[in-house]
């Protein structure tokens, strides 16, 4: 057999093997990311505003719920995306204390206090940080990025 | 061309994917820890201020019990997060491997 023939025998079997073990993660993804971090801030200045009455903001209140269905549903049919789906969940689950939990809260009191909207704010602008966090870190697609990694 | 030598070319992939590997787990080790600590940082912080907040009546006793659980729910969200991470490292980790593999047979045999 002539050297490049069992260059190819060795390495080849091996390649194949290392990428035969399924990817267990989406790739990053701009859109996701850029949307994440869009409706974060819009959501967290709706939440400002529940020092006021509700009734004022349920225009508001539908239109950032709008946005975030929409990138949850994006996410959702994103391929091996499980977990950042799950972390969705969680913030717009409206029996959590999260997002949808504190929209709740707003609707079935109309008003809430400064100081519970304030710290409110600093717990739920941290859960759509993770959300962010974890797509910053996901894998590009550009393979130059994959090669640079130490 | 010589006849390249698999032994030699094997034993040094299997070094540098052992070492490859400790640099991974140390890395997310250390990333998790840094992490985990933050989190109990910033859980203390809050229940101090919140208490001191509920003794002063700026916060209600529901708004504290709902900021308290609220903490919770993030906690769940940082477990998601670390677990996301952890796959991640273990996708980086089988791209290396593949690179690995490729840069030292072709530095093996000069190509």
């Amino acid at each position: 057999m002539n050297p490049l023939k069992r260059i190819l025998a060795f390495a080849l079997p091996l390649i194949f093997l290392v990428q035969g073990c399924a990817t267990t993660t989406a790739n990053f993804d701009q859109y996701a990311y850029a949307q994440t971090t869009a409706v974060k801030v819009e959501a967290l200045d709706l939440m400002t505003h529940a020092t006021e009455n509700v009734s004022v903001f349920k225009d508001q209140i539908k239109d950032v719920d709008l946005k975030l269905q929409k990138i949850y549903e994006y996410e959702k049919n994103r391929p091996k995306n499980g977990i950042t789906v799950k972390m969705w969940e969680l913030l717009l689950d409206p029996e959590k204390r999260l997002y949808g939990g504190f929209i709740k809260r707003w609707q079935t009191e109309s008003t809430l206090s400064k100081a519970f909207v304030e710290e409110a704010k600093k717990l739920i602008g941290s859960g759509f940080d993770k959300v962010a966090e974890l797509e910053s870190n996901k894998i590009p697609r550009n393979e130059e990025s994959i090669k640079s990694f130490q | 061309m010589p006849a390249p030598d698999f032994s030699a070319i094997f034993d040094q992939l299997k070094k540098d994917v052992v070492a490859l590997a400790e640099l991974t787990v140390k890395g997310y080790v250390k990333e998790a820890k840094d992490d985990g600590k933050k989190m109990l940082t910033d859980m203390k912080d809050n229940l101090q201020r919140w208490t001191l907040q509920l003794s002063r009546g700026d916060l209600t006793t529901q708004d504290f019990e709902w900021l308290v659980y609220s903490q919770k729910d993030l906690l769940m969200m940082e477990g998601l997060k670390q677990a996301g991470l952890a796959s991640i490292r273990a996708e980086h980790f089988k791209n290396s491997v593949l690179n690995l593999v490729i840069d030292t047979i072709f530095n093996m045999i000069r190509i």
